[in-house]
């Protein structure tokens, strides 16, 4: 099972790492911010780690639908869109998990 | 392990007509409830039935509550699960599932496993104006007051983003205190730590191979162990996957039965939730099964790696071939699809259900449970399955399961919130 220390990069380490801090005091939506802009940082520097494409059978393509996007395409570099301001425990961990084991697997070739 | 069944009632249109014979449903239900009753009478530890709505072929059961209450009737000790309850407020009010789940309790003596989740076909939310990017929040919000409903007097009230509601005491309260194990629908990974994370058990839709479910199932417990947020008032540390399931005296007999239940399955669970987001489902305008039998098997496998992005023929377009197959779809949904599709781990006969089936007890899995009313598979074909799966193959993972029972008591060591749990 990964964890936030098998995190080599710094920042996001940092990001995943406050991501987990922030559930455990209860403030579900500093999480989902720590999380989808850890998954932004490393879409710029890993822009291949999840191709585009509902066709593709890659993970980007289901990020956690949780009104809250991490996008690319039609900006110039990756952007963070929420749909809602407020999110509940569920949608953080969600988020949190998705953002450690996605880093986890695509940093290694960063 | 214990096993367990699961019911979508799958329903495929007469090839060559537009809409069911009068007698199909009603059929359908009376079949299903007949293999309930004898897999009680065998053995069997849990059935579980969904809640979907507007999937027609793939899934009539919308109201599992009353299908349940059905089987609680002519069964004994099988445990009713619901897998799961839609709790986004606009599919079920919490008060309704608190009174609906608390009445099969009681009159069921207790066997009920109460599994929530949010849905996520264009056609249910549609239908009932879900908004996609809220559902989780609403089943998180919905499912927490539907348990402080069952288990407090009075249930408070809240005015919540989702549910307002005042001051009541919402009865009858459920016959096991302080309610029924909690479940919810796992079809990724992520989900499945959300449930260690939340206190629920997990109902994993991703027809996981045995190395996954040992991963998962060691990531789950330790997150019990060291991160846990109960949702509910006792949390139900538990780990299940589905499987299509037949059972038959050799391998290729068990494969032929089978062959129009799993294939099927998947092709109507991939319409709904991929190709109807892109083009939408005709109410009442579609015949599956045909468009289903219309296109050969190969092709239904080269589509397949074609949406997964694998490499055109990496599987020789054989569906029979197990699972692990060296080259799957990356992404866990479609891998789900394609899975299903295939042979997967309980389609044989009772020698390669043993051997198969042990992989996943060595994961210490706590539950498999077998899809076999699907597609087209015969009645008659599944009560005999159950029988000799029954009798062959069963007995002594039922022998081995006080051994998995003492190494889950070693899991949830040190663990301080109330359990309730069937496994």
């Amino acid at each position: 099972m990964s964890k936030p220390s098998d995190i080599k990069n710094p920042q996001l380490r940092a990001l995943v790492t406050a991501a987990h801090d922030a559930v455990r005091r209860g403030d579900y939506t500093a999480s989902v911010k720590h999380s989808t802009e850890a998954v932004r940082q490393l879409l710029m520097v890993r822009p291949d780690v999840f191709s585009a494409g509902p066709r593709a059978g890659t993970r980007y393509v289901f990020q956690p639908l949780v009104g809250v996007r991490v996008v690319t395409e039609g900006y110039a570099e990756p952007v963070v869109i929420f749909d809602r301001e407020k999110f509940g425990i569920a949608e953080a961990l969600t988020w949190y998990e998705y953002a450690l084991e996605n880093i986890v697997i695509g940093e290694p070739q960063a | 392990m214990k096993f367990g069944l699961f019911y979508e009632l799958q329903l495929p249109k007469p090839y060559d007509k537009e809409t069911w014979d009068p007698e199909d449903e009603h059929r359908i239900f009376k079949e299903a409830l007949e293999q309930i009753a004898f897999a009680d009478s065998l053995g069997f530890d849990y059935v579980f039935e969904v809640e979907h709505h507007f999937l027609e072929e793939y899934s009539h059961s919308s109201a599992p509550e009353v299908f349940l209450a059905a089987a609680s009737q002519r069964t004994k000790n099988i445990r009713l699960g619901h897998g799961v309850v839609l709790t986004p407020p606009r599919y079920n009010h919490p008060a309704r599932v608190a009174e609906r789940v608390a009445s099969l309790d009681l009159v069921s003596d207790g066997r009920v496993e109460f599994g929530s989740g949010e849905s996520s076909s264009d056609m249910e939310l549609g239908g009932f104006g879900v908004d996609r990017t809220a559902k989780k929040a609403m089943w998180e919000e919905g499912l927490r007051e539907v348990v402080k409903m069952m288990a407090c007097e009075p249930y408070p009230g809240i005015a919540g983003d989702y549910v307002q509601m005042p001051v009541r005491n919402v009865i009858p309260k459920p016959y096991q205190k302080p309610h029924p194990p909690l479940w919810v629908a796992s079809s990724r990974r992520e989900t499945v730590m959300v449930a260690a994370r939340l206190g629920l058990g997990s109902l994993g839709f991703a027809f996981e191979t045995p190395d996954e479910a040992e991963e998962r199932v060691a990531a789950y417990y330790k997150l019990v162990r060291e991160e846990c947020f109960p949702i509910g008032q006792a949390i139900n540390p538990a780990v299940a996957i589905v499987s299509t399931f037949m059972c038959a005296e050799d391998d290729n007999e068990a494969l032929m039965k089978a062959w129009l239940g799993g294939p099927f399955f998947a092709y109507s669970l991939n319409y709904y939730y991929v190709d109807a987001a892109q083009t939408p489902h005709p109410p009442a305008g579609k015949n599956l099964w045909r468009d289903f039998l219309s296109i050969p098997p190969e092709e239904h496998m080269r589509r397949m790696e074609l949406r997964a992005g694998i490499p055109l023929g990496a599987s020789a377009g054989d569906p029979k071939q197990g699972l692990g197959a060296e080259v799957e779809p990356k992404s866990e949904t479609t891998r789900a699809l394609w899975r299903a599709a295939r042979r997967g781990a309980t389609i044989g006969s009772p020698e390669f259900l043993r051997q198969s089936l042990k992989r996943y007890e060595d994961a210490h899995l706590d539950l498999m449970i077998l899809v076999a009313q699907c597609g087209m598979v015969k009645h008659e074909d599944i009560m005999s399955a159950l029988e000799l799966f029954a009798k062959e193959v069963m007995p002594e993972f039922k022998d081995r399961h006080p051994q998995h029972q003492q190494w889950r008591k070693q899991q949830l060591q040190g663990v301080e919130y109330p359990i309730n749990s069937s496994i």
